[in-house]
């Protein structure tokens, strides 16, 4: 009885064991990356808006929007591959090729994360984005 | 009269600029979504590496001059907290968000390229991380219904660039960062 108690004991300290072992390294060691899509927006602005905001002050642009994410919207310029320009303002790569039902014109509204300004063709990119509406 | 004559200059002068510009704008090639990948792995240890695909190239086929910049936020790792760890700690994306290189492919000439890769040198400064730093390298190019694809790749050493690696991770990063890259540059 006494022993077989012990060896309850034992297993289940083992369990719990491998299940903080298991969290600890899915948490800390080798944590999935973000899912932006999952994450709650930091801010939704327009995208004329959004492009002043880095044109006005590049550094003060980089360090209130980069890495966050942002929902933003206007009326697509030009379709890529895997991407969307909206208004010249905005550069939009998605995660998957997903640009085939977006046309020119559409007015577009898509969530994803801002990784800065591209002072070259003065396009706001934001990457892993997804599509919110289009209409 | 007199405002006859100056309506008439405006008017040859919006021409002949709308002219030029139409050039210009002709001979640039750009690629908004190029390919940038690094790997800086030691072997028997965790793959050191990270690709970009939102890299803006730009050739200017007139001259052979070009461009290319990359938000270093854009690199994505196979392990997000090295992901986390090269932001934050090793390239500081917050401080420094961008790696530009500028240079220019030596004696290009857009009527040379075919669908045959040719080789051309590339003479350019990288500037990272606040620092700059000449970079010569080889690149091939290629012709292909209209779009010029880009390919090459150097090395650069992170000392270069006054970015410092840990003592405890030294002999998991290797010295020599390789870097390969991919456009596909379009009028």
């Amino acid at each position: 009885m006494n022993k077989k108690r012990i060896g309850y004991i034992v297993l289940a300290l083992l369990g719990l064991g491998l299940i903080t072992g298991f969290i600890v390294y899915k948490k800390v060691i080798n944590p999935e990356h973000r899912e932006i899509f999952e994450e709650s927006t930091d801010f939704i602005i327009d995208a004329e808006d959004l492009q002043f905001h880095f044109l006005n002050d590049p550094e003060a642009g980089t360090l209130k929007y980069m890495n966050k994410v942002i929902e933003t919207y206007g009326t697509v310029t030009e379709v890529g591959s895997n991407l969307i320009i909206i208004e010249q303002k905005i550069q939009a790569n998605f995660l998957e090729s997903n640009t085939q039902k977006v046309l020119v014109g559409d007015v577009i509204r898509i969530k994803g994360r801002c990784i800065g300004f591209d002072e070259f063709l003065l396009l706001v990119k934001i990457d892993q984005a997804t599509t919110i509406k289009t209409n | 009269m007199k405002n006859n004559k100056t309506l008439l200059l405006a008017l040859i002068l919006f021409i002949v600029n709308v002219f030029v510009y139409s050039l210009q704008a002709q001979e640039r090639y750009i690629d908004k979504s190029g390919y940038i990948k690094f790997e800086a792995s030691e072997k028997l240890f965790e793959p050191v590496e990270a690709t970009n695909n939102v890299v803006t190239a730009v050739l200017n086929a007139d001259n052979g001059e070009f461009a290319s910049l990359a938000l270093v936020t854009g690199f994505r790792f196979k392990n997000s907290l090295m992901e986390e760890h090269f932001n934050e700690n090793y390239i500081e994306s917050e401080t420094y968000p961008k790696a530009i290189f500028k240079g220019k492919l030596l004696d290009f000439d857009l009527s040379n390229l075919s669908e045959t890769p040719k080789k051309f040198e590339v003479d350019g400064k990288l500037e990272l991380h606040g620092k700059e730093k000449q970079v010569k390298t080889k690149v091939s190019l290629h012709k292909l219904n209209g779009v010029i694809v880009m390919k090459g790749n150097f090395a650069v050493a992170p000392s270069d660039f006054d970015i410092e690696i840990p003592s405890i991770v030294k002999n998991k990063i290797a010295k020599q960062v390789n870097v390969s890259l991919n456009f596909n540059l379009k009028q």
